[in-house]
């Protein structure tokens, strides 16, 4: 699969920030630290899955010449 | 004969990459000789081999804690991280965004500086620096949070030139996918940049409290235990990263599961960083009872990864061994090459995590935890991790990276490859006295146990024994801290690749068929019932105890 690495890092990107939204929404675990942290962690690895995906499209295209 | 690819991509790094993986490893090692000398110190106070006063004996234990677990550990994993994505990635060849990673570097360098002296002229605030121990003056601990602050922006920058190493083939259309080593250090660099995004958010408003600017840290704690959930998990990944590396540099042997599976494995590490966070609150007196016990489970998963890794890497090596002709349930582990240093380090990290991951266990309970986390079962059984396993391995990495990056032949290979065993054999007297003081209601930090003489005698008896245990732990540090910084700074005789002189195995190349590969498995089931027993042990003890000889907690 050509972008696994990318979608492996969606995946993070996906729990952390469904987690950062539990902190954040449910009074039970409401813990603001924990929202701004795998809040912005989600948001590292979403950036991160991006340049992955777009440099393994960019690349093929280089590769190819199209 | 040794040409693997760690140590020939190594070798065929720019001079310019070189310079600044020198200057990383030696400000490691730096760190390593300062927080070795501090924590000797500390627990020979401890033992009562000699005595300090109170301030000064804080500042050891301040001192020890901030120069290990923060500088030590990430002057190097900043290293390894670049060294990663640069070797690992087809295409790479270099380090990008060179310039990032020295102003990176220059900023740990300031942080490193304003975190070792601020202890040593003002308040020791222990490594956790809460910010409730200065509030009569605030003002003295300011440029703490700032060397604190000034580490996490440095290791954001480091991170972001691995990143970029990792990602430029990508975008040149060199390669389409990385490697699986390629994959964790890039992992293993955002987890990083998170942990710095971390301790800004833990670190700048105290910072800005000490110099007077703002009024409230009320959300210090939790902070804290986020960001160190984080910075004590790092380590941990980093460490099976290069099991990963090192077996294959040591047996030529790659995982029989693929690339692709490894990825999965790696990609878990990040998976389960959030939702195995809680454990860390469970001595806030305000969280919900269904919370700790869905914190307790939730710490189960916490080990998922490395033990994956473990049988992974156990059923890669017997099954490439058994192909080899190797006989009887343990007859491939005596082929392992335990003649080159990196072997026996790795050899021992195991077996110590085995040990330090079931006391991990017993600590992380719901129900133990309140009793345990005060008490010296906390260093007894981390040192298992910090020192057994993560700086073991981080020394078997460093046997390899020094003499890549510098040329230099390694500093006699033979007494290095036993100094694992005999720093195994310290932490066993350390950990088992420390684990058993923390059994009994030994404080944790509290350098005098005796009480004017109203403290159990097996107190100072068990502490005698940590100290006995830290001589032996220092004296084998302090060779391979000796033997590493003499390869990394004189060369005992110019090498090429070819006469690196450290025995290896290649195991590699030889066609695994179906085998049998019992030894993983066994060993995580001995884990599991270990596990138990020493819960029961501890829930048995801990119930013996008189209110007053555990503080209060029962």
């Amino acid at each position: 699969m050509k972008n696994l690495d990318a979608i492996l890092i969606a995946v993070v990107f996906v729990v952390w920030g469904a987690l950062a939204i539990l902190y954040a929404t449910i009074d039970m675990i409401y813990m603001p630290p924990a929202v701004r942290v795998w809040g912005l962690g989600a948001i590292v690895f979403l950036v991160l899955a991006g340049i992955a995906g777009f440099a393994g499209v960019r690349g093929r295209r280089r590769a190819t010449g199209s | 004969m040794n040409t693997d690819r760690l140590t020939e991509g190594l070798r065929r790094l720019p001079q310019g990459d070189k310079r600044l993986l020198q200057v990383f490893v030696g400000m490691a090692l730096l760190s390593l000789a300062l927080g070795l000398f501090f924590g000797a110190m500390t627990a020979f106070v401890r033992a009562g081999f000699f005595e300090l006063d109170s301030l000064t004996g804080y500042r050891m234990l301040t001192l020890h804690g901030v120069t290990i677990f923060f500088y030590w550990l990430y002057f190097f994993q900043a290293a390894l991280i670049l060294v990663l994505a640069a070797v690992y990635t087809e295409g790479a060849g270099r380090i990008a965004w060179r310039r990032a990673a020295w102003v990176g570097l220059g900023l740990m360098a300031a942080g490193f500086v304003a975190s070792e002296l601020t202890p040593l002229l003002g308040t020791p605030l222990l490594y956790n620096a809460p910010p409730s121990l200065i509030e009569g003056d605030p003002a003295s601990s300011g440029f703490f949070y700032l060397g604190y602050t000034l580490l996490g922006v440095g290791l954001f920058l480091v991170a972001a030139s691995a990143i970029a190493t990792a990602v430029k083939p990508r975008f040149e259309g060199k390669i389409d996918t990385w490697s699986s080593i390629s994959f964790a250090a890039v992992a293993w660099a955002g987890l990083l940049i998170v942990s710095a995004l971390a301790s800004i958010n833990a670190f700048v408003p105290p910072m800005l409290w000490s110099f007077g600017l703002i009024d409230d840290v009320s959300s210090y704690t939790m902070s804290w235990n986020i960001l160190f959930h984080n910075v004590h998990y790092l380590p941990l990944m980093a460490t099976v990263v290069m099991w990963y590396v090192l077996v294959e540099a040591v047996a030529g042997v790659k995982s029989i599961f693929g690339q692709r599976f490894s990825k999965y494995v790696f990609a878990t590490y990040l998976i389960f960083v959030p939702p195995t966070s809680i454990y860390h609150m469970f001595l806030e007196p305000n969280l919900a009872p269904g919370v700790r016990v869905m914190g307790s489970m939730l710490s189960l998963f916490i080990s998922v990864p490395t033990v994956l890794v473990f049988l992974i890497l156990v059923a890669s090596l017997e099954a490439h061994a058994r192909a080899r002709g190797a006989r009887g349930l343990f007859g491939w582990i005596r082929m392992l090459p335990w003649k080159n240093p990196a072997m026996s380090a790795m050899g021992m990290a195991v077996v110590n995590l085995a040990i330090g991951g079931v006391f991990a266990f017993v600590l992380i309970q719901e129900k133990l935890a309140p009793l345990l986390s005060d008490t010296f079962f906390v260093p007894g059984y981390f040192h298992f991790l910090t020192l057994g396993t993560v700086t073991l391995t981080f020394i078997a990495a460093l046997l390899y990276v020094i003499p890549g990056i510098t040329g230099h032949a390694l500093w006699r290979p033979a007494v290095m490859a036993k100094l694992p065993y005999v720093t195994t054999f310290g932490l066993l007297i350390f950990g088992g006295a420390g684990i058993a003081a923390g059994y009994s209601g030994v404080p944790r930090r509290v350098l005098d146990v005796a009480y004017q003489g109203d403290a159990p005698g097996s107190w100072a008896v068990l502490m005698a024994f940590v100290g006995i245990g830290a001589v032996v732990m220092a004296a084998a540090l302090a060779v391979y801290v000796y033997g590493l910084f003499r390869t990394l700074l004189w060369p005992v005789r110019e090498t090429s690749i070819e006469t690196a002189g450290l025995a290896a195995t290649s195991w590699g190349g030889v066609i695994v068929g179906r085998s049998s590969a019992w030894v993983g498995p066994l060993a995580v089931l001995v884990l599991v019932l270990a596990m138990y027993v020493f819960t029961s042990i501890a829930f048995e003890v801990m119930s013996g105890l008189s209110v007053e000889t555990s503080g209060g907690h029962l």
